[in-house]
């Protein structure tokens, strides 16, 4: 279970705060979103959950115990991949287990066994520069699920990705989450994508405020379905949208509103 | 009207190239060209050189005082040179990196030591000989130490401008997966950083050359700069280029055995050669996996 208790943050030399007050409860198995306009902070939240950013007050506990710095409990999937171009997909999978002192060995036979699940069984001795978007963010899945994380935290992992291999990729988490009972926490623009992976959203608004939390009541696996046809989804799109939107102020003269 | 048939088995006519074709083709290519170039301009020197034994002087008059003073003079002076020369890159090397990758990695260094760099990397290291004699004396110390001091600064200041390039997106991801600062150091910063500090290496390589044979020439009493120096005072034109070809010719292959290094220690990830290991060439090149 995934405790945020009253974060703050306030970056050097910025006259206001790009937190404020933030609280989450993820429970253990549980798949959450956080979705909201560019400058929320969502992604404040998620690198600070990470130990990638000391916070300025407020504590993060992973199962009770206070997690500020990055641990092998925490497994992270970035936007840009962050791949080290130096290393073959492999040696990219074996990474986070090299840096815990795990023998060659085993990092290397358990690598190539995360490749295997994502699908890159035949793109291990490949380096980054070699490989497309998706098949790197893969390897990036995999290096974070390797390590045999109880917390996967991606920070809009598939917003650099085309639309179709980033539906291929959604799916491809959804099985993986569901097969690891993963406890995740997902920061996106996307509310296709939010909808589609979570048990709850959380919408945000400037400086960290959480607008509302909803529960996303649909069948899993949802890939089996036409789930965008479903009304349970329709509803969902059309709250969420009506949230960011009071939250972004589009000009719906100009933008048009949003379905 | 006929019509050419092709029996099997017999072989099609082929298309034979005349002599001037041929002989087109074999110039087209870059070693032919660069060794025409040569032996034009030794033919032009040669004619150009004729009658002035004290200024030009000519190719063959070269040939002839390298027969003489190759190997009673001119290899024992270089072997000394070629002492100092290794010695002072290998210190600049050993020194500069790890001072290049302390300044970009850590706040306290890079304040102390950025002023020190950047001044004695601007100040024409040429005007130090002078001070360096009074203590290192004109042998041996005088030459490494020069070498040194021209050698080691560009090597300091690439690794650390290479260190604070890496990108933050490679540091984050070490941080997030554990590593702990010496480790980013190993699996990051340096593979990250490493075609900068092969770019240091070698401007440094060329500049430690440079300043142990600017010492020899201006001050020292050993070394190939200091008998060319002899040999000038004496007017051996001649005998002068015999050092100073030899010179040229090491320099060529210093540069090309750097860039070589530099291909091997960075081709996988930059040109997509694949390896049978997981690391990072990179990291084994510099022995640290």
């Amino acid at each position: 279970m995934l405790e945020i208790n009253h974060l703050f943050k306030v970056y050097e030399g910025a006259t206001s705060p790009a937190v404020s007050d933030f609280n989450l409860t993820v429970e253990t198995g549980e798949f959450v979103s956080l979705i909201g306009p560019t400058g929320c902070g969502k992604t404040t939240v998620l690198r600070t959950v990470t130990g990638l950013l000391p916070p300025t007050r407020g504590e993060v506990l992973l199962d009770g115990k206070l997690s500020l710095k990055p641990s092998p409990e925490k497994g992270i999937v970035f936007q840009m991949f962050n791949l080290f171009p130096w290393r073959t997909a492999l040696g990219n999978v074996a990474y986070g287990l090299e840096m815990q002192g795990v023998a060659k060995k085993e990092r290397l036979e358990r690598a190539a066994e995360y490749l295997r699940l994502v699908g890159l069984s035949d793109r291990m001795k490949h380096y980054p520069h070699q490989l497309s978007g998706g098949q790197n963010q893969r390897v990036g899945l995999a290096r974070a699920l390797a390590i045999k994380p109880k917390l996967m935290l991606m920070d809009e992992p598939f917003g650099a990705l085309d639309a179709l291999t980033r539906e291929y990729l959604q799916g491809m988490v959804q099985r993986i989450c569901a097969q690891t009972r993963l406890t995740v926490l997902l920061v996106t623009h996307s509310v296709d994508e939010a909808i589609f992976l979570s048990d709850r959203i959380i919408v945000m608004g400037n400086q960290g405020r959480v607008i509302r939390e909803l529960a996303v009541d649909l069948p899993r696996p949802r890939d089996d379905v036409d789930w965008r046809a479903t009304d349970e989804y329709t509803r969902l799109r059309a709250e969420v949208w009506s949230l960011l939107k009071h939250e972004l102020r589009y000009d719906p003269a100009v933008v048009g509103a949003p379905a | 009207m006929s019509v050419s048939t092709e029996t099997p088995g017999t072989p099609a006519a082929t298309v034979t190239l005349g002599a001037w074709d041929r002989m087109r083709v074999h110039l087209g290519r870059p070693m032919v060209l660069r060794l025409t170039s040569l032996l034009v301009v030794i033919v032009l020197w040669q004619l150009i050189g004729a009658g002035k034994p004290y200024s030009v002087t000519q190719p063959s008059a070269i040939f002839t005082a390298a027969g003489h003073v190759l190997f009673s003079q001119v290899l024992p002076a270089f072997g000394s040179t070629l002492k100092a020369f290794g010695a002072g890159f290998g210190i600049s090397a050993a020194l500069g990196v790890p001072i290049g990758l302390l300044m970009g990695q850590s706040r306290l260094a890079e304040l102390a030591l950025r002023p020190y760099v950047s001044a004695l990397y601007a100040t024409p290291r040429v005007a130090l000989i002078p001070v360096v004699m009074l203590w290192a004396g004109l042998a041996f110390k005088l030459q490494l130490t020069v070498a040194v001091l021209f050698g080691i600064f560009p090597i300091i200041l690439n690794t650390y401008i290479g260190v604070k390039e890496v990108p933050r997106n490679f540091t984050d991801a070490g941080i997030a997966f554990n590593a702990g600062r010496w480790q980013i150091i190993r699996t990051v910063i340096i593979p990250g950083s490493l075609h900068y500090i092969f770019a240091g290496l070698r401007i440094g390589i060329g500049y430690a050359m440079i300043g142990t044979v600017v010492a020899e020439i201006e001050a020292s009493v050993v070394g190939i700069g200091n008998l060319m120096s002899l040999f000038g005072q004496e007017l051996k034109v001649s005998d002068m280029w015999v050092p100073l070809i030899l010179l040229g010719l090491f320099s060529v292959l210093l540069s090309v055995i750097l860039k070589w290094l530099e291909r091997w220690a960075t081709m996988p990830w930059l040109r997509g050669k694949l390896t049978d290991d997981e690391g990072s060439p990179a990291t084994m090149a510099l022995g640290a996996q």
